[in-house]
């Protein structure tokens, strides 16, 4: 297969490469939410990257016609209560935890709300939903939270009030919508500062606990609760899943991945998908030189309309590839993409800023503690153990790989539901426009992993700030009051 | 440099509400003879409740000492030692706390104090044994840490700047070809046996 392989394959390729060579890399990397880690993918890496995913797409759908049918879940069983209620646990300490330092004020590197919120919540969670499994489903503390007010309530003798049936034709667009609020909060309005992030928290938590009691917590999680359905969709990747009932927290084992295979896949959940690759992507590239060059450093608005406008490219182009080739298959196959580019992107993200956790620790309430005197509250997060290569090889690894497993879990669905014969021709032409648009996301985010990156400084980012801090690579460009001058390195 | 852009994400405006370390004595990294009282002072004004000096050996032991910022809206925070200090390196941690608005900001700088013998160099150069015999008086009081200027614990990581060659890339690469070939020979076979 792979003989007759070849030489269209690298009619295909040497197009893309050269397109590539000429886009050229400039010079640095950054992110606002993302990747502390300053170290850009070298030009080789991605071309490689580029060049395999492209070639591997195109030989999955017009060459093999490999065929694989969805995994028979099994009747599944809860996890050991140990597991339930330490997330649980876990869960509500961190809310809590949230709650008290924004009564107390102030901000410092200990606090809990960026971290927890955005560094473990948002990224951290996001991982462990796609590889591991439905941790959310306990760690989620509004739902701990709604029952153990629901359990109060009970005790104190208040009845339950009837529950508003879920109106189905508003099916998961609530989700969507807080989706691209938070989208927004992360990559557009987070200057607003941790304030900001503890306010949008109660009222967010107030407002879930609301609809919740309207509709009733199943309901509401399925449909309305952003991160539920945001972390249960990136779940369809992981080994362990929910099975039959959510409700019942029924855990059962299968291949990974091979969930992707499953039927029933909503029209929201692809315009999901299409939102969370776009954002990561845009996040990647509003940050880059060229992007810079052409944008300049927008304002809140200004760059508002940009994001919006990103992402509904990103979706208009989803919808359209999903009425060509299907929706099953455009969303199974766009899924992995989305999860790839999110360990690519954010995998250092976590690993370094997520250390700061030692600091939360030392000084949990933002007083100025140093509790036990060890010093603890003076750790700066470091990332020299981080090896650049391996920083590389999971970039790689993680963009092509779920390119490769898109590009399978789509020809599977959309060969599955054909029900061509094997070998048949019509059904494989038929699925080009996705290895379409994944090859140009892909190309996308590999390119924007090995560009320059323009970081905003805010005025008096000075010394104390970076005091100590391991420069990794001084070649960022700076723009804003802190150093004028472009292609300025920060202070070390 | 990445330190800088994750604060930047952290906490924008932090970045501007900060009171951040304007000037210290002793200097960063300096050495000095007997022992100093510490003196700094912040870009904002103090709140005394929460900011602080702590100072520390090389062991990491905290140095008993009278640390006090300075009430009213002063930006100065000054630390004593409550004896002498051995020679050695000593990490001073500050947090600094706005009295505008309770922003937390921390830091370390370190100074060495210097052997006792170099505080007296006027001194009769005769007497070979005073010396020494306050070295190694000096050195049975210092913790076991080598006292020297260039080893100080402070968090300062140096500086790796890890070269973007292409051989540098090609491990990785060899590793993700490697890696994805086996997945997409498995994936090309139907995943084991769940093809259809």
């Amino acid at each position: 297969m792979f003989r007759r392989l070849h030489p269209r394959a690298f009619a295909v390729v040497g197009p893309a490469v050269g397109g590539l060579l000429l886009a050229g890399p400039a010079s640095v990397l950054a992110h606002q939410l993302s990747s502390a880690y300053q170290s850009r993918l070298p030009l080789i890496v991605y071309l490689a990257g580029a060049a395999i995913a492209v070639g591997l797409s195109f030989a999955f759908v017009l060459y093999a016609d490999v065929r694989a049918d969805p995994p028979v879940i099994g009747e599944g069983k809860p996890p050991r209560a140990w597991i339930r209620h330490g997330l649980r646990a876990i869960g509500l300490i961190g809310w809590l935890w949230i709650v008290a330092q924004g009564i107390a004020g102030g901000t410092s590197a200990g606090d809990v709300t960026t971290l927890f919120l955005w560094v473990y919540g948002w990224v951290g969670m996001a991982m462990l939903s796609a590889f591991v499994g439905p941790v959310w489903h306990w760690l989620d503390p509004f739902t701990t939270i709604h029952d153990l007010g629901a359990a109060a309530l009970r005790r104190l003798g208040v009845g339950g009030w009837a529950i508003a049936e879920y109106p189905a034709s508003v099916g998961r667009w609530p989700a969507l919508v807080g989706f691209v609020f938070f989208v927004w909060l992360e990559l557009v309005g987070n200057g607003t500062g941790t304030r900001t992030l503890f306010i949008v928290l109660v009222g967010y938590t107030a407002f879930t606990l609301a609809m919740m009691a309207q509709f009733g917590r199943d309901a509401w999680r399925e449909n309305g609760e952003t991160f539920s359905v945001w972390f249960g969709l990136l779940g369809r990747l992981a080994p362990f899943g929910l099975a039959g009932d959510p409700a019942e927290g029924r855990v059962a084992r299968r291949p990974f991945a091979s969930a992707l295979l499953l039927p029933g896949w909503k029209l929201e959940d692809l315009v999901l998908i299409a939102l969370g690759t776009g954002s990561i992507l845009f996040d990647g590239l509003s940050q880059t030189q060229p992007w810079f060059e052409v944008f300049g450093a927008p304002d809140t608005a200004i760059k508002t309309l940009q994001l919006f406008g990103f992402l509904g490219l990103i979706v208009a182009g989803a919808l359209v590839v999903a009425r060509l080739v299907g929706l099953n298959a455009t969303a199974a196959g766009l899924l992995p993409i989305a999860a790839g580019y999110l360990v690519a992107h954010y995998f250092t993200y976590v690993l370094i800023d997520g250390q700061r956790i030692v600091v939360a620790l030392a000084d949990p309430l933002q007083q100025g503690w140093d509790l036990g005197g060890f010093g603890l509250a003076f750790f700066e997060p470091s990332q020299a153990w981080l090896p650049p290569g391996l920083v590389w090889t999971v970039q790689l690894a993680a963009v092509v790989g779920g390119h490769m497993l898109g590009a399978w879990a789509g020809h599977c669905v959309a060969a599955n539901e054909s029900g061509a014969a094997r070998g048949a021709t019509d059904h494989r032409r038929r699925q080009v426009p996705l290895a379409v648009i994944m090859v140009a996301l892909t190309t996308l985010t590999l390119w924007s992993l090995g560009q320059a990156l323009v970081v905003q400084a805010p005025a008096g980012t000075a010394a104390a700030i970076s005091a100590g801090s391991s420069d990794i690579r001084s070649n960022t460009v700076v723009e804003g009051p802190a150093s004028a001058a472009a292609g300025v390195t920060p202070p070390a | 440099m990445a330190f800088a852009t994750l604060t930047l994400f952290l906490v924008p405006s932090l970045a501007v509400a900060h009171a951040e370390l304007d000037t210290v004595t002793p200097k960063d990294k300096s050495t000095v003879e007997g022992t100093p009282t510490i003196k700094m002072t912040f870009t904002q004004a103090l709140d005394p409740a929460k900011s602080s000096i702590t100072l520390v050996d090389s062991g990491g032991a905290i140095i008993d000492g009278s640390s006090a910022a300075t009430p009213g809206a002063s930006k100065t925070m000054t630390f004593t030692p409550n004896g002498d200090l051995a020679p050695g390196t000593y990490t001073i941690r500050w947090t600094s706390a706005s009295a505008e608005d309770g922003d937390i900001a921390r830091g370390t700088t370190t100074f060495t104090v210097a052997a006792a013998a170099s505080a007296s160099p006027s001194e009769e150069p005769t007497a070979s044994a005073s010396p020494s015999a306050e070295a190694s008086a000096a050195a049975s009081v210092a913790p076991s840490d080598d006292p020297s200027p260039s080893a100080a614990p402070s968090a300062s990581p140096v500086p790796t700047t890890p070269a973007s060659s292409t051989s540098d890339a090609l491990i990785p690469i060899v590793v993700v070809l490697v890696v994805l070939a086996g997945l997409g020979i498995w994936l090309l076979r139907g995943r084991g046996g769940a093809s259809g």
